[in-house]
């Protein structure tokens, strides 16, 4: 089943990119107004996020969103009106953070097929009855009076005086002879009220006792007392409930041909046109967006000169099409086809050919006040435009955004080239068929210092556009602590540090995940329950703190709490009992101990709660981390809290690579790995050629010849480079027999065809063309050094 | 017929291009060929199975490849002039193939073909013309199976 408007898929990106950002905002300013004053500024903005995603909502006919969002307009339209209004902030609060949850995961279920829309019927209900308290109404009673299929239309005539007041009442089911009950209570209201009328009117008919048991009593009258006159009715016999009922803002839909409103039909109207009216189901929320895609859906069997009302822009418009219809004014060749693609629309109740009403038997007496819809181009105009965003609330003044958002696909497309551009720039400057030219290169060798220049300048800005600050993937998890707050109790305060941190936006995306287990983590287990903490004497609030910071060429995130911290001692006993040790305890480090956390099948919370516990938490961080480069780091410190380290490179798809050449094979390693380099000398090489000193420390050294078991000369350690590589604080040193050049390289991942052969598991990460148009291999030194501490490890 | 020589046969396009490999006549389908160049510099990579020569550069693409003669469990032959690679490109997946000499293209209908009975084999099927046997190559078999197949 189509979830929404045929032709409308197109919109889907947008409509989900829109959505989920108002939405964003919108938490923002909960998060930021719970605690503290909501002003007015706020309101509006609340109302205006809201009334957006309900318009858009309406258009990509997403009915649930829509009216959900509706309801949450309209509480804090009453909001907007009346500043002083008295209401249950938690609880209103409650209902909103409910409000933006459901949207969100609406917004992931319209873009699986396999699931259903969402029914949001019981939370709408819970906002309706808040703002009818608000209102100062009984909540069920508000309720109440929109149940039923009741046509209110039919109980307020359309000349009944302002001043006449209807009273809703209804009796219970078991009341016998509801008109004699209702003679009843309106002659006792003889002192306090002048009652005008009652609907059904006959009181003595004995018909409309069943239609008092359906829809109630409605008494109309006049007085000066609401209150008495609703209390003088409640306390008569087998009344259930009295209220107060105004007549409703949209007269219901008008079935028939002959309900035509003047301006429809112009005297000037060519005979061949045809007037179609739509109607529209009462629930149909903004009709003219809906008005506006149906005449658009007909742009191919009909040309549709005009609408009545005549400007489907004009918010005004929605209750008159709601009134009386929308009326299509085309020409066709086929009215049936027309006609049948208009009843297939959204919301769309009938869809007839309607004729000029004969003048005898309906004068229209004077030309209507408003244009007739018989200007063709005016009014075809906004047909054919894109729907008009909905309109903001008066008193935002029109900026006009200096943002616009781009797909990230297109950027990293931007950024490959941008890649492609520099190494062949260097491919050109330094060709070798320039060493052949004998004339000068002065002015050559300028202009291409200037290229160079410019081509610096283009990739650091490409760079920079990927840039967001980290605090996007920091300000969800204020929302997670204080949901954990509400149910834990613990009043954890979250602090940022760092948070205007810029990583690439690929980044941010893999934080989410992780951070938000972390800080679960933190909060759940990390932070002690109140009492406990008490007891250990801990005066200082429990506190969450997320930094963000750059350390040489890696973003590094921590979150920090100044909880319990953890006991090594217990880390061990249950990575005893559940198998995971590989080795005596006595040679665990701190940093091993708490790294036992990240084992898969770990947890050392006896309860399984709502947040966390369930032992798959934080190895599959570790995984997620490490998928993408980055590293996870636990230390803790008994009663004074853990912190949590997460270490990514800054993701760039250029790197500074040293060229190597080992028996013939040229590979690549990643300068960001490399210490120094350095020749060796006899006095420096211990044990059999296996261990070197250096800088007062005795580290390994191999051959990257033994390393990928390539064939060539076995050079004496001393008569070439080594390489001394720190990858995440494991050193060892490398040898190789020349170095070819310091460059610049694209990484490009190894074809699928050559993946099988487990060329990353073994230390090559991808490949690359240098600027001659020769290959280099990229070493991964984190995996080399891993692989060979795991096979001595054994 | 097996299920998957229908499906290969099914899947013919109507032309192969035959070549030559220590005087056996194989041929690929031409849909999967997308160039036939001389052999440029091939830059190797440690840890690949011997017949995987290491990659090339084709116009900025970094492709592998393989020689035909070792990936079906024969001899090396020496190249020559007459040596090239044959780009074959499946799933946006490039692989270069090493063969002795191209000869020809050729038309092919669904009926001449004469499936291949052993299974897990990189040849799905025969062609005989006057005694003139061509056997014809299953792509996937030949990039996709770590083993080298004899034949």
């Amino acid at each position: 089943m189509a979830k929404f408007e045929a032709g409308m898929e197109a919109m889907l990106d947008t409509f989900v990119f829109e959505t989920s950002s108002l939405l964003e905002e919108l938490d923002d300013i909960l998060m930021r107004t719970e605690n503290d004053e909501l002003t007015p500024d706020d309101i509006a903005e609340i109302f205006r996020v809201m009334h957006t995603i309900k318009g858009s909502a309406a258009m990509m006919g997403l009915q649930n969103m829509s009216k959900l969002a509706h309801s949450v307009e309209d509480l804090f339209y009453i909001i907007r009106e009346d500043n002083s209004v008295a209401y249950d902030k938690p609880a209103m609060y409650e209902l909103l953070f409910a409000a933006s949850d459901d949207l969100k995961n609406e917004i992931d279920v319209i873009q699986d097929d396999s699931q259903e829309l969402t029914d949001f019927t019981e939370l709408m209900e819970k906002i309706r009855a808040f703002a009818a308290v608000m209102k100062g109404e009984d909540g069920a009673a508000a309720a109440g009076a929109n149940d039923g299929g009741f046509d209110l239309s039919a109980v307020f005539p359309d000349d009944e005086p302002p001043e006449v007041v209807t009273a809703k009442v209804t009796f219970d089911a078991e009341c016998m002879m509801p008109t004699i009950r209702g003679l009843i209570l309106v002659r006792g209201l003889g002192d306090i009220a002048e009652v005008c009328g009652t609907y059904p009117p006959d009181l003595n008919d004995d018909k409309s006792g069943d239609e008092i048991l359906k829809n109630g009593l409605f008494i109309k009258f006049v007085t000066d007392d609401n209150n008495a006159v609703l209390e003088n009715l409640k306390n008569g016999l087998n009344v259930v409930n009295a209220e107060i009922v105004t007549k409703p803002a949209a007269g219901s839909t008008g079935s028939s041909a002959a309900n035509i409103p003047e301006g429809v039909f112009a005297d000037d109207e060519p005979e061949d046109m045809v007037t179609v009216k739509v109607t529209f189901d009462d629930e149909c929320m903004m009709p003219c967006i809906r008005g506006m895609i149906l005449v658009r859906g007909l742009g191919d069997i009909a040309e549709v000169c005009g609408t009545f009302p005549p400007d489907l822009n004009d918010d005004s418009s929605g209750d008159k099409i709601l009134k009386d219809g929308l009326f299509i004014k085309l020409m066709t060749d086929d009215n049936d086809a027309v006609v049948a693609s208009l009843k297939q629309g959204l919301n769309v109740v009938n869809a007839e050919v309607v004729t000029k009403p004969d003048k005898s038997a309906a004068p229209t007496p004077a030309p209507a006040p408003e244009k007739p819809a018989s200007a063709p181009k005016n009014d075809a105009k906004p047909a054919a435009k894109k729907p008009a965003p909905p309109k903001k609330p008066s008193g935002g003044g029109e900026k006009t955004s200096s943002i616009i958002s781009v797909k990230l696909e297109k950027l990293d497309k931007l950024l490959d080239l941008v890649a492609e551009i520099v190494i062949t720039e260097s491919t050109v400057i330094s060709n070798p068929d320039l060493k052949n030219v004998t004339t000068n290169l002065d002015r050559f060798q300028k202009s291409a210092r200037d290229l160079k220049k410019l081509t610096d300048e283009l990739q650091d800005v490409v760079m920079s556009i990927r840039m967001v600050p980290v605090s996007n993937a920091f300000s969800k998890m204020t929302r997670v602590v204080r949901d954990m707050n509400k149910t834990l109790g613990k009043g954890v305060n979250l602090v940022f540090e760092g948070e205007e941190t810029e990583v690439d936006k690929s980044i941010v995306d893999i934080l989410n995940d992780p951070l938000m287990h972390i800080v679960r983590n933190a909060v759940d287990h990390g932070i002690e329950p109140p009492d406990e903490r008490a007891a250990s004497g801990k005066t200082e609030p429990p506190t969450v703190t997320l930094s963000a910071g750059y350390d040489s060429g890696e973003v590094v995130i921590a979150c920090r709490d100044n909880g319990a911290g953890m006991d090594r001692e217990k880390l061990l006993a249950k990575g005893r009992k559940n198998g995971i040790l590989t080795k005596p305890e006595s040679e665990y480090t701190d940093r091993e101990a708490f790294g036992l956390i990240m084992a898969a099948g770990f947890s050392t919370n006896e309860v399984v709660t709502e947040y966390s516990g369930r032992g798959v938490g934080m190895d599959v961080v570790r995984k997620n981390i490490e998928s993408v480069g980055g590293k996870l780091y636990v230390d803790s410190k008994l009663g004074e809290g853990s912190t949590f380290t997460i270490k990514i490179p800054l993701s760039l798809s250029i790197i500074d690579v040293m060229g190597i050449d080992v028996a013939g094979y040229n590979f690549s390693v990643p300068k960001a790995s490399i210490v120094e380099l350095f020749r060796a000398t006899p006095d420096m090489l211990m044990e059999n050629d296996t261990l070197i000193m250096r800088r007062g420390m005795c580290l390994p050294i191999y051959r990257f010849s033994q390393i990928f078991e390539v064939d060539g000369e076995h050079k004496p350690l001393t008569d070439g480079v080594i390489l001394l590589c720190d990858v995440g604080g494991k050193k060892a040193c490398f040898f190789t027999d020349r170095l070819i050049a310091d460059q610049q390289v694209v990484v490009k991942p190894f074809s699928t065809l050559l993946s099988q052969y487990k060329l990353k598991e073994q230390g090559l990460s991808g490949c690359s063309v240098l600027g001659d148009g020769s290959i280099t291999t990229i070493l991964d030194m984190k995996e080399i050094i891993d692989t060979l501490e795991e096979r001595e490890g054994r | 017929m097996s299920e998957e020589n229908k499906e290969l046969t099914a899947d013919l396009s109507g032309q192969i291009m035959t070549f030559t490999c220590n005087d056996e006549t194989y041929a690929f389908d031409i849909k999967d060929i997308t160039d036939i160049i001389e052999i440029p510099e091939i830059t190797k990579i440690p840890k690949l199975p011997e017949f995987l020569l290491g990659v090339i550069n084709l116009r900025g693409q970094v492709v592998p490849v393989m020689d035909f003669n070792l990936r079906i469990g024969k001899p090396r032959q020496e190249y020559d002039s007459k040596t090239c690679i044959i780009v074959t490109e499946r799933d946006k997946a490039n692989i270069g193939i090493i063969v002795n000499r191209v000869l020809d293209v050729e038309a092919i209908t669904k009926k001449e073909v004469i499936p291949y009975p052993k299974k897990g084999s990189v040849i799905w099927g025969y062609l005989d013309r006057g005694g003139k046997r061509t056997a014809l190559i299953d792509w996937y078999a030949l990039v996709g199976q770590e083993k080298k197949q004899t034949l």
